[in-house]
């Protein structure tokens, strides 16, 4: 019986894969034959059970009963009104995707450094695919999740930046993943970092959309973080309020690299985003911080994986959710510390505040320690706004409204201001009061 | 504590202390288990058909599940049709009083130093031991009794008090409630039965002594304790067993009910066999204890010291049904050699104001594997819910590992839940601090790892409070250096 429903689950995406693969005949050879692995390893899977421990709070009917087709393509809409929706402009490189498809009429990325690739994966697979043979669609393993091998089937596009050893950007790249569509369809955007040794680079991704459409975003984001190498990353999650984004990050970091990654969910009706870090060599120091605001009959579910490989590394992870209304937030977080990770830190911290009655918390903080030389530590915290604090607000004059609103904004500044691109942090900041207000 | 210079030496050179196999007839049935066996044992022990309708819903229950996957744990497929599902002491007697008791079985008690009549002069406890499945001897009953306390087997219990029987049986852990609980249901042998009148303050630490004995028998006990209102008692269970070659499965249940204002503390020390240094024998542990504080005001407390078994897979919970009911678990697990440990707690939060405390300290050494699993979920109903949890590992050696999985589910917004969990080993500055003030490493270890139990160590009775140190430090030996 499960498998014949698993079967049909999986049926409408794989008649879109029998329409797209004639599509992809002049692709690459070596990508071609993980594209037909992966979707004949998403056949047999299907869509995860609530079974499955690592879904158990996932609720995935939505986006298994939503018939989604691949996108069409669209006019685009203007730049102005696609930086209106992030509330932010930059000067730096800037890639925008509609759909899931390269925009270059709205991109930035004339600002070539030597040593430095930044463009899209479709025109590097047609003009110089060797340089993302080794990693691209191979370093999130395609059994990490279904999602992970349904991505891989139908990618076809999304942001490279190729980094040279020694080299820096000083400006951070903007990566746009806009939805322009009134139909339900599925994308499939894939983020693809290479850094090689000693380099220096930022990464924001956005995902935004234009219109309500209820829509299925399945991003996958790759590092491969040489050694020695400075690499920090934004995911800004501003997903239409029904769509539904199940994402996959994936960074392997060599020795000495620094690797700091902060996570924004705002958007969207189901949010799901699991990270993984593996820390392969010595001496590296990685952050894996998010931030997540839920209203409505929002679902965040935000999954961490530290993989402590080797000894002498540290992480840091600190996520603060708020939750209103109808929402329920998830935090599992993982720790492994392997047998060989002696002198690992690594250090946890989970804290959600629930502002109303029907909002709901699962937190799960994980720690599986290997080795005995090492320094563990999770904390996780559920509870409310401080009363103390909200009479101290409200001895000085301030409304209950406005006192509450500080401590929410001054809980959630928290993990903003680390945010290691600092103009980034403070617009961010500047934002928040309009964020919580949308809220 | 400090112990004593060379302590540790002693306990490094002594074998299991409580390792040795007494030969005593044991009436035994066929190895398997079906529909007749069930019935079989429902016979033999002369129980009312209700019962025997109950145990049928049960073990028909358990065939329709599977043996659970989820725990962090290892072990080889386990044959249910291989194991003896009931086997008793011969000849069977009533006994009123201790001339009566088989010698043989006497030695035996005294080789675990809980000699009845030693028991029954110093230590004022009352003590119900369980020889293998049929109780043999029950003392202080007449003391009890004057005050309304039941405290006597279970067997005797579905005799003289089947009504209090049939209302709590499997209130708490219903059959169908996991894999373990539903065998249990079919098949328990014997067990414990506990009720405290209303009003009534137990004079006395209520103890039973389980030993699995019988080779090739799975130990099915069952206990039922039952404080009624403003009832207050504290109930310390231990357990030792001989050690063997072949895996002895123990799938208990434990039950308890606290009324409105009653107070229940249930401790118990564990140390049935381990296995050897290469994880060959050793007892499987896998038990269901959970407590209801069904009344407001209640309070229901757990600690437990988990040294002994090759694996052991246990979670006492508490149900916080009343309002301003107490649920509070303190645990050390330790693992060395080849032993694997799952265990944690539930603390549901049903009521109003309820709160609850959880001190969790795990200790691997060798190549054990611990991991602690919880669970703490606050319902939407349960209005100003409070729960504080701490949990914290000890890693003795690079072989071991040390496992959480706290699950934290809240669904109200004015409940305050905090969770921390650490992990550390012992600091070189730490042994080189004693070292250097003259403590040799094998007493600084044990000193540390009583220091790091020491906030559930002081939750225990004071009988216990001195045995699980000791404990501890035979469970380490081999550990250090």
């Amino acid at each position: 019986m499960t498998h014949i429903s698993q079967q049909n689950d999986t049926a409408s995406y794989s008649s879109a894969f029998n329409a797209f693969l004639p599509d992809r005949v002049t692709e690459p050879q070596w990508l071609n034959s993980i594209r037909r692995d992966a979707f004949s390893l998403f056949q047999t899977e299907g869509f995860p059970s609530r079974n499955n421990e690592e879904w158990r709070f996932t609720p995935l009917n939505q986006v298994k009963e939503t018939g989604y087709s691949r996108p069409e393509p669209v006019e685009h809409p203007s730049l102005e009104a696609i930086e209106s929706l992030t509330g932010y402009s930059k000067t730096g490189p800037q890639l925008v995707f509609i759909n899931g498809v390269y925009a270059p009429e709205l991109s930035r990325n004339a600002i070539q450094t030597k040593g430095v690739q930044i463009g899209s994966i479709s025109e590097l697979l047609q003009s110089n695919d060797e340089i993302l043979q080794p990693h691209l669609a191979q370093l999130a393993s395609q059994t990490a999740t279904p999602f992970v091998s349904l991505h891989n089937s139908f990618m076809e596009d999304g942001a490279a930046v190729i980094l040279d050893a020694n080299t820096q950007l000083s400006e951070p790249v903007t990566i746009l993943y806009v939805t322009h569509s009134e139909q339900p369809i599925f994308m499939v955007p894939h983020t693809l970092v290479v850094a090689g040794r000693s380099s220096h680079a930022s990464v924001v991704e956005v995902f935004a959309s234009t219109m309500g459409a209820n829509y299925f975003s399945i991003p996958v984001t790759e590092f491969a973080i040489g050694e020695n190498s400075d690499i920090r990353h934004v995911r800004l999650n501003m997903e239409a309020s029904n769509a539904a984004h199940i994402s996959y990050t994936h960074a392997e970091i060599q020795r000495d690299a620094i690797f700091a990654s902060h996570n924004v969910c705002l958007g969207g009706e189901l949010t799901r985003n699991d990270f993984y870090a593996g820390l392969r060599g010595e001496n590296i120091h990685c952050t894996l911080n998010g931030v997540y605001l839920g209203s409505g009959k929002q679902i965040i579910d935000n999954h961490t994986s530290i993989d402590h490989a080797m000894p002498h590394c540290e992480s840091h992870e600190l996520y603060k959710g708020i939750l209103d209304g109808e929402s329920q937030g998830v935090f599992n977080g993982k720790i492994f510390v392997r047998l060989d990770a002696q002198k690992t830190d690594a250090k946890q911290t989970s804290q959600v505040v629930l502002l109303s009655d029907l909002a709901r918390v699962n937190s799960k903080p994980q720690l599986e320690i290997f080795a005995d030389d090492v320094k563990c530590t999770h904390g996780a915290t559920i509870g409310q706004i401080s009363k103390e604090a909200l009479f101290y607000l409200r001895s000085r004059g301030l409304s209950k409204t406005d006192a509450m609103a500080m401590l929410i904004q001054a809980f959630v500044a928290d993990v903003i201001v680390r945010i290691p691109i600092s103009e980034l942090a403070d617009d961010l900041n500047a934002m928040l009061p309009e964020l919580l207000e949308r809220k | 504590m400090p112990t004593t210079p060379g302590a540790i030496e002693d306990f490094a050179s002594q074998e299991y202390k409580y390792g040795f196999v007494s030969d005593i007839d044991a009436v035994a049935i066929p190895k398997g288990l079906s529909e007749d066996v069930v019935r079989m044992i429902s016979s033999i022990k002369e129980e009312p058909e209700w019962l025997l309708e109950w145990r049928l819903k049960a073990y028909r229950h358990w065939l329709t599940m599977d043996s659970p996957v989820w725990p962090n744990v290892s072990y080889p497929t386990i044959d249910f049709q291989d194991i003896i599902y009931y086997s008793a002491p011969k000849p069977k007697i009533v006994l009123n009083s201790l001339d009566e008791v088989d010698p043989e079985m006497l030695i035996v008690f005294e080789k675990l130093g809980i000699s009845l009549d030693e028991q029954k002069r110093l230590s004022g406890v009352a003590v119900d031991a369980v020889f293998d499945s049929v109780s043999v001897a029950t003392t202080f009953k007449d003391k009890l009794a004057e005050m309304g306390i039941i405290f006597c087997s279970f067997s005797e219990a579905v005799k003289e008090h089947p009504e209090l029987v049939k209302e709590y049986l499997g209130s708490v852990v219903p059959y169908s409630d996991n894999f373990f609980a539903a065998l249990n249901s079919a098949v328990f042998s014997d067990g414990s039965f506990c009720y405290i009148p209303k009003g009534v303050r137990c004079p006395m630490e209520l103890s039973t002594y389980f030993r699995i004995n019988a080779k090739d028998t799975g130990q099915f006990e069952r206990t039922l304790l039952i404080a009624d209102e403003a009832a207050t008692v504290s109930y310390l269970e231990g357990c030792t067993a001989p050690m063997r070659d072949e895996n002895q499965l123990h799938a208990a249940v434990v039950e308890l009910v606290a009324m409105k204002d009653a107070t229940i503390k249930y401790s118990t020390v564990q140390n049935w066999y381990p296995g050897d240094k290469d994880g060959k024998g050793g007892i499987y542990n896998f038990v269901t204890k959970r407590g209801k504080c069904d009344g407001d005001n209640s309070k229901i407390t757990w600690t437990q010291v988990e040294t002994g078994s090759a694996i052991t897979w246990k979670y006492p919970s508490c149900i916080l049904k009343g309002d301003n009911s107490v649920g509070e678990f303190y645990s050390v697990a330790l693992t060395n050699h080849k032993q694997q440990a799952d265990t944690g707690t539930k603390m549901i939060h049903i009521g109003k104001n309820t709160r609850s405390t959880i001190v969790s300290k795990g200790i691997s050494a060798g190549n054990g594997q611990n991991t602690y699993r919880g669970l703490v979920r606050i319902n939407a109903g349960a209005e100003g819910a409070r729960n504080y949890s701490q949990c914290d590992s000890l890693l003795i050696g690079d072989r071991c590992g040390a496992h959480t999985f706290p699950y934290i589910d809240v669904r109200n917004p004015s409940a305050q839940v905090e969770h921390e969990a650490s992990t550390s080993k012992i600091g070189e500055d730490q042994i080189f601090y004693c070292n250097q003030r003259g403590i040799s490493t094998e007493d600084a270890v044990n000193m540390i790892v009583n220091g790091f139990c020491k906030e559930v160590f002081r939750e225990l009775p004071m009988e216990f409070a001195v045995e699980a140190q000791k404990l501890l430090g035979v469970s380490l030996e081999g550990s250090v250096g």
